[in-house]
């Protein structure tokens, strides 16, 4: 979300410390811009939070001066762990879940409260508690109090969000002990919008796996076919799902490495098959995620952006990005619009990337779109997800775009991995939607000040909503570039029929 | 199979001249065979003719293994699209060439004699089925030539005077407005067949599209190549009848054999890979429109502007021919 510390780019974050190195670029500079309002959040939020079931927190310290402390401490963990891999008190400590998992079987009820009084997770996250209202739980407190207020879909959306789930509430000290460190670990980084993007998401969750499955122990008398898919697994599904709803392709790729899992053949000793398990999920990150991107980048520079172009994309996606980079050394001129909503303000870091490597860029707000239409001759479009009718499902304001774009005859183009695509679709854009956080239309400074917002939490008829995401119906998209060549944007299922028959992964 | 070794591209005689393949011992001219082919028989179309000029360099040379045989093939249909400026319908029938051979090269490499036989036989085969379709067309088409039609006709094309033809032959009553389509003046030629076979034909203006737009009942085309996302490549002109059947509210159907389906997605209609200069800003020595003596120009129309598709297989709409495209792209 800020600077451009965006862990979007598979890429650079094959390895788990490449991850790690780019999460540790992501507190200094260019994230000035998100900061202010949630350091502005961060108080009323947790002050908010405190009377009804706050966890145990410093209460002293106030909400700046704690997240100071945080990420100090956040610092310090990240040198520790780059200097003594081997040596830090973390590390050794890592096996542990597995053993408690062991134990958890008979006594779940006592076992949780010890973990994390004590454990690594205590010591990891010790801050982390306070900072959650932040995102989704205050989120949570607020659409509660005004339930009534709600216009139905959205109650809807809603209920699907927060009621369906076991666990409604994310927090560290909600997740189940089972839940593994890495999978901890992640499940924060994108509750708290650090690691964002389907792809980077789906990658992060890849590699969390493989921590998991080179940890886990098969208790006695089970087969790991068997256990490893079972309710440990789906329990660090939750927990992730309580941290951010899925997202298409980390649907896909869980479902298929459970069917992976599901597959391994009970012959196989239990070390031979979780090794077996890592080779397989690092053949898939390389398959369907980094070779995909790679593909996809190819074309869209060689094909698709020509000499003399004006092109639009809106917000960031890493595959636009790189094609851009790409057809730029190629040594093509071409001219870049960058539209941004004032959301996350994700176009921010394609710009950053894009002026330093020599591009034309122009950065302009979304609401300008239609008057630059004229002079451009290709839109460009990520994707979060593509859905069976063709439709795009992607960050608010793609729909808009891509309407505009098409009403003037330009042509509308989406880049897309196909484990992107999605089997099923939604009738508009509410079900399956994603709430964003409300402080990015009203924030509280604003509120405080008397703003335009002021008292809007107090007034009983007055609801925000800032959903994340929008659909594109299929008739105003031209191509879709995946992996698999260039598509129309109907052909998703053909592809996922292909992809299921013939088992490319195997 | 692009990176083989065996006929290097790169090993041409420095007096290469296009279209004619070169071998460490012999060469074969596959362009000039191209042009006798559709020079000997007027109602053969590009992909027909580029399938069987393939087959013939099959039988003209000495392969030896099978990887020898694929290489050649491949060979043979870059050096023929290099070598004509407008590549689109070739392409169609080359790709379609090259794919079904290397998926039968996989059934049985034990004796390489007795499986090249078998390849070469099918390679005609499949050049003879290529040809059948276009009778099938005809036979499908004829379901549209219901209740007295005024067909609106633009260019000519194979598979839509196999239609009007057969229609006549079946004793159905129709009539035909024709466009010139200059400067080829190929309508022209359409109309000189159609009167010949006694069918009313009315030759108009390529001006006069939209003003005879109305007394149409539907628009009927052919296509040089069907692309990947449903879109045509046809003489230009095309996209201005589209355009007007869209206004005015007449179905816009395109006559076509499955062979001419091309796995090229062009976003627009200055992506598609013929070079041609229709807008030039003061050109030397040039008052009117840029010639077009030396390659006629073709034109894009959109998958929105097209109702549906006569095939062999059936009447397609168009995202059925997205599919299909795609489909076989996948299946390779």
């Amino acid at each position: 979300m800020s600077g451009e510390n965006n862990c979007d780019s598979p890429a650079d974050a094959v390895t788990e410390a490449a991850v790690l190195k780019a999460f540790g670029t992501r507190t200094p500079p260019a994230g000035a811009q998100k900061k202010p309002p949630q350091e502005n959040s961060a108080p009323s939020a947790s002050s908010s939070m405190k009377t009804s079931s706050a966890p145990t927190e410093p209460g002293k310290l106030s909400a700046k001066e704690l997240k100071e402390k945080r990420k100090r401490e956040k610092a310090d963990r990240r040198q520790q762990a780059k200097s003594n891999t081997p040596a830090t008190p973390q590390r050794p400590q890592k096996p542990q879940p597995p053993k408690k998992e062991v134990q958890g079987k008979g006594k779940k009820g006592v076992q949780p409260t010890v973990a994390h009084d004590s454990g690594i997770v205590k010591t990891i996250y010790s801050q982390q508690p306070s900072k959650i209202p932040a995102g989704g739980r205050e989120q949570e407190t607020v659409l509660g109090t005004r339930d009534k207020d709600l216009p139905g879909l959205m109650k809807e959306l809603e209920i699907e969000q927060h009621e369906k789930k076991k666990k409604p509430v994310f927090g560290i000290n909600n997740a189940h002990p089972d839940v593994h460190p890495a999978i901890l670990t992640l499940g924060v980084q994108m509750n708290q919008f650090i690691l964002v993007g389907s792809s980077a998401r789906c990658l992060g969750f890849m590699l969390a796996m493989k921590r998991l499955i080179n940890d886990y122990e098969c208790p006695a008398g089970a087969t790991i076919s068997r256990h490893l898919p079972g309710h440990y697994f789906s329990r660090q599904i939750d927990y992730l799902i309580s941290a951010r709803p899925m997202s298409t392709a980390l649907g896909n790729s869980i479902r298929w490495l459970k069917t992976e899992i599901a597959a391994i053949s009970p012959e196989l000793s239990e070390e031979a098959a979780k090794k077996l398990l890592c080779e397989k999920i690092d053949v898939f990150i390389r398959e369907r995620i980094t070779a995909a991107s790679e593909v996809i980048v190819n074309t869209t520079a060689g094909r698709y952006i020509s000499d003399g172009d004006t092109i639009l994309t809106f917000s960031k996606s890493s595959v636009i990005e790189r094609s851009l980079l790409e057809a730029h050394s190629r040594g093509m001129s071409f001219k870049v619009l960058v539209a941004d909503s004032s959301h996350l303000f994700e176009g921010k870091n394609s710009l950053t990337t894009l002026v330093r490597a020599g591009v034309d860029v122009e950065y302009i707000k979304m609401v300008l779109v239609e008057q630059y239409m004229g002079g451009v001759t290709r839109v460009l479009l990520g994707a979060h997800s593509l859905q069976a009718n063709g439709s795009l499902y992607s960050r608010a304001g793609c729909s808009m775009i891509a309407r505009s774009a098409s009403q003037k005859g330009i042509p509308v183009i989406v880049c897309c991995e196909s484990i992107k695509f999605s089997e099923k679709f939604t009738s508009g854009g509410i079900i399956g939607n994603e709430f964003g956080d409300t402080d990015i239309i009203a924030p509280d400074n604003n509120c405080d000040n008397g703003g335009v917002f002021g008292g809007w939490r107090n007034q009983s008829t007055t609801s925000l909503s800032s959903f994340m995401f929008d659909t594109t119906p299929a008739k105003y998209i031209k191509a879709v570039i995946s992996e698999h060549g260039t598509l129309g944007p109907t052909n998703c299922p053909n592809v996922l029929r292909a992809n299921s028959s013939s088992a490319p992964l195997k | 199979m692009s990176h083989s070794t065996i006929p290097n591209p790169n090993d041409k005689p420095s007096d290469s001249k296009p279209g004619i393949v070169y071998f460490e011992m012999s060469e074969f001219d596959i362009l000039g065979h191209y042009s006798r082919l559709l020079e000997e028989d007027p109602s053969k179309s590009m992909p027909i003719a580029a399938i069987e000029s393939l087959c013939a360099l099959c039988d003209g040379i000495e392969a030896n293994t099978i990887h020898e045989l694929l290489s050649t093939i491949q060979l043979g249909s870059d050096t023929l699209k290099e070598s004509v400026p407008n590549a689109i319908s070739l392409t169609a029938g080359c790709d379609l060439f090259t794919k079904f051979i290397t998926r039968h090269s996989h059934d049985d490499p034990r004796d390489f004699d007795t499986f090249k036989r078998k390849l070469q036989s099918n390679g005609h085969l499949f050049a003879q089925r290529a040809r059948k379709a276009r009778s099938i067309v005809a036979e499908n088409g004829l379901k549209m030539v219901m209740n007295n039609p005024v067909i609106f006709v633009h260019g000519y094309s194979r598979c839509i005077m196999a239609i009007l033809l057969n229609a006549k032959e079946k004793g159905r009553k129709f009539k035909v407005i024709c466009t010139e389509t200059r400067p080829s003046c190929q309508g022209l030629r359409t109309a000189k067949e159609l009167r010949a076979a006694g069918v009313s034909v009315a030759v108009i203006d390529d001006n006069a599209v939209t003003y005879a737009m109305n007394k149409a009942t539907f628009v009927l085309v052919g296509a040089e190549g069907t692309l990947a996302d449903a879109s045509i490549i046809n003489v230009m002109g095309t996209q201005n009848v589209a355009l007007a059947a869209r206004n005015i509210g007449r179905p816009f159907y395109v006559a076509t054999e499955t062979h001419k389906f091309v796995d090229m997605f062009p976003v627009d209609q200055y992506m598609i890979p013929v070079k041609q200069n229709v807008i030039v800003f003061n050109p030397e020595g040039v008052e009117g429109a840029m010639s077009q003596d030396e390659l006629t120009f073709v034109d894009y129309v959109d998958p929105k502007y097209i109702t549906s598709f006569v095939t062999e297989t059936g009447l397609m709409s168009p995202t059925m021919v997205g599919d299909k495209i795609i489909a076989t792209r996948l299946e390779g």
